[in-house]
């Protein structure tokens, strides 16, 4: 082993820290050289002298007084560590002025949801019986229109005019469109669909053929039926 | 021993103050010398151990039972050393300063004056190691940590701590060369 890597090892050597084979070599090596010997005996000479320095010793006192001035340095840790408490830390929590601040702010809000929530319902409710009735209503009126054209087609003569008046009575009221809106109507679709049914044969009928429609109307029921509706509704 | 600091280590991270008090009653002592030989100032020694204390405090939870608990006091103790050392290169002036302070000691005068030289001589020489070196020397030759303590504790390979050891005493043989001398023909 040459002296350069000796030199290396020595301070390991010193302290005990090698494996035996290495530890085997560094000896042989020693006890032939020299000046690695005496490097090695420097070290051991470092070590003494060092470990003879003997610190300032602190008096007693300070060593009495550490622990307390320690524990006063981490005091507002360990007492809020031994006075920890779920309950205080929510009191603390709920007495802050944000936290009381957000709640207001938050139950005003609710308040106005709430308010405007009902507002809105008692306007959608209102909206949709005034809807309900606007309807009814104009139900009841096309059913008395519907009866009063029937009966007008009933007692019409062949004249062209009076054809022609009937015609535009019915087509330019919107009637005739709003029957067949109510085909789909669940109470009234059936009859709705009858009552086009004639209504279109009026509209198309030539004066010579009014008399077979009059039949129609009065075969078919569905003025019998429309008054029977009409009735029962208006009775509701 | 090391029994004894792990039930006191489990005691206080269940929340007893007593199992931390037991833990710095032991080290203190070490802790303090250790700061101290790194940084030879009585105050600084006082207030980093301190520090140390207070990491260990704040960080038990953190800190795996399974593991002794002295090398992690010692990591603490010795990183804020070198961090202490590093800035305190920044205040030399102040930090010099501090250390011409004649220490208050009672006995012959001669002898007192000639160990007083010997010792200068000696903190000047493991004050003027690297602080990465004197960590390692400190806790070999004071602490005696082995190897392998030294190097869990700095968190270094254990070649790192052989070569810094190695070149910590050859530092230290050139700055103290004429008393070494003197030592071994005496």
């Amino acid at each position: 082993m040459k002296c350069k890597e000796v030199k290396k090892l020595l301070s390991a050597y010193l302290d005990d820290e090698l494996s035996m084979n290495k530890r085997q070599l560094v000896e042989e090596h020693l006890k032939v050289c020299s000046d690695c010997a005496l490097e090695f005996a420097s070290f051991q000479s470092v070590d003494r002298l060092t470990t003879s320095l003997i610190p300032e010793e602190p008096p007693e006192e300070y060593w009495e007084e550490y622990s307390s001035r320690l524990l006063r340095r981490v005091a507002p840790k360990v007492e809020r560590k031994a006075g920890f408490s779920l309950r205080d830390w929510w009191l603390s929590i709920l007495m802050r002025t944000e936290f009381r601040v957000a709640t207001a702010a938050a139950g005003v809000a609710l308040i106005l949801l709430i308010g405007i929530y009902r507002l809105g319902l008692k306007h959608g409710r209102e909206e949709i019986l005034l809807k309900a009735k606007v309807e009814d209503e104009t139900i009841m009126r096309d059913m008395v229109s519907s009866e009063v054209i029937l009966i007008k087609a009933l007692n019409i003569r062949e004249n062209v005019d009076e054809m022609n008046f009937l015609r535009n009575e019915l087509v330019s009221s919107g009637l005739l469109n709003r029957v067949t809106t109510y085909k789909d109507s669940p109470d009234l679709g059936e009859r709705a669909r009858s009552l086009e049914m004639i209504f279109i044969k009026i509209v198309n009928a030539e004066p010579s053929h009014m008399k077979l429609v009059q039949k129609e109307i009065l075969s078919s029921g569905v003025l019998s039926r429309l008054i029977e509706t009409k009735d029962s509704k208006s009775r509701r | 021993m090391e029994n004894e600091d792990r039930i006191w280590v489990r005691r206080f991270k269940e929340g007893d103050i007593d199992g931390f008090n037991e833990l710095v009653n032991k080290y203190k002592k070490r802790a303090y010398y250790i700061a101290y030989r790194m940084c030879r100032i009585h105050e600084v020694a006082d207030d980093l151990s301190q520090e140390a204390f207070i990491k260990v405090y704040k960080s038990i939870n953190s800190f795996n039972e399974n593991y002794k608990f002295y090398p992690w006091l010692y990591r603490i103790i010795v990183n804020l050393c070198i961090n202490y050392l590093k800035r305190a290169s920044r205040f030399c002036s102040l930090h010099n300063e501090l250390l011409r302070r004649v220490p208050s000691q009672s006995g012959n005068p001669a002898k007192l004056a000639e160990m007083k030289e010997l010792n200068t001589k000696i903190e000047g020489a493991i004050s003027a190691l690297s602080p990465k070196n004197k960590a390692v020397f400190v806790l070999r030759v004071y602490e005696g940590l082995s190897y392998k303590e030294i190097s869990k504790t700095l968190g270094c390979s254990l070649g790192t701590v052989m070569s810094r050891l190695n070149r910590a005493r050859t530092n230290l043989k050139e700055l103290l060369k004429e008393y070494i001398t003197a030592e071994m023909i005496e």
